[in-house]
């Protein structure tokens, strides 16, 4: 899987480039973003630009990750479209995950 | 009365092949995006679960799909011959089940997996689930409106 990494101040901007975050991926896509966090990463925003569709997989994924910080630091969630809020929606995790309009937005929050 | 039938092996990486077409084939009967977006994802959840637990990930069996838009709605019949589907999970698919008042989330209890059977319940109009013989019948149905 595909992933673009930057820094916002204090914050690591990962950016998924795949447009479906499905039960395909989804080992591989917990399995990064770990690796982001075992790095010492504890301020991460997650870029959703380019995602238009995620199953519970991809939302398991997440959960996982989140999971993985053991409590420490935050992981959120920016520039997700419609069908990706409405999941989360559906699911009630938007409730779990704090969701931003731009990385930059989501940056200067947690950071 | 419109009909199609669409048909893969059983691998997660076609799974988004259904996806993709069910939705578009919602959109082009009538159905709004929200609603068709709705459909794509419980199509997706349901051919995964048939994928992971009825033919324990392997590959090479078959699993056909009909959908057919008649009177205002959109229906969709799925049909595999993996394992049955357990009753619990059949109920939990059709009835629902209780899920954690939303302000009461704790992190620690929140868990990574299983919410395939809730997704498809909570996003369908008609869910009815049975084995015919041989094979799984799995049938969906949404309003376009």
């Amino acid at each position: 899987m595909q992933f673009e990494q930057s820094m916002i101040a204090s914050a690591l901007i990962v950016k998924i480039q795949v447009s479906r975050v499905v039960a395909g991926v989804a080992s591989e896509f917990k399995e990064a973003l770990v690796a982001c966090i075992n790095q010492g990463h504890k301020k991460i925003v997650l870029d959703l630009g380019d995602v238009t569709f995620i199953d519970s997989s991809g939302l398991g994924a997440l959960i996982g990750s989140l999971k993985a910080m053991g409590g420490e630091g935050q992981l959120v969630l920016c520039s997700a479209c419609d069908a990706v809020i409405n999941m989360l929606k559906l699911t009630r995790m938007d409730k779990v995950f704090l969701i931003f309009g731009t990385p930059e937005e989501a940056a200067l929050a947690i950071s | 009365m419109e009909r199609v039938t669409l048909a893969i092996k059983s691998e997660l990486r076609d799974v988004s092949l259904v996806g993709v077409s069910v939705n578009a084939i919602c959109c082009h009967a009538g159905m709004d995006k929200q609603r068709a977006d709705q459909v794509e994802l419980s199509l997706v959840e349901a051919l995964t679960n048939v994928i992971r637990h009825g033919y324990h990930r392997q590959s090479q069996h078959q699993i056909s799909l009909v959908v057919t838009h008649l009177d205002g709605v959109v229906e969709f019949d799925l049909y595999d011959s993996g394992t049955p589907m357990t009753d619990s999970h059949a109920k939990r698919l059709v009835q629902g089940a209780d899920t954690p008042d939303s302000k009461q989330f704790d992190l620690t209890a929140v868990m990574e997996t299983g919410r395939g059977l809730d997704i498809i319940h909570r996003t369908m109009d008609r869910i009815a689930y049975a084995r015919e013989g041989s094979l799984n019948h799995l049938h969906l149905a949404k309003r376009l409106q």
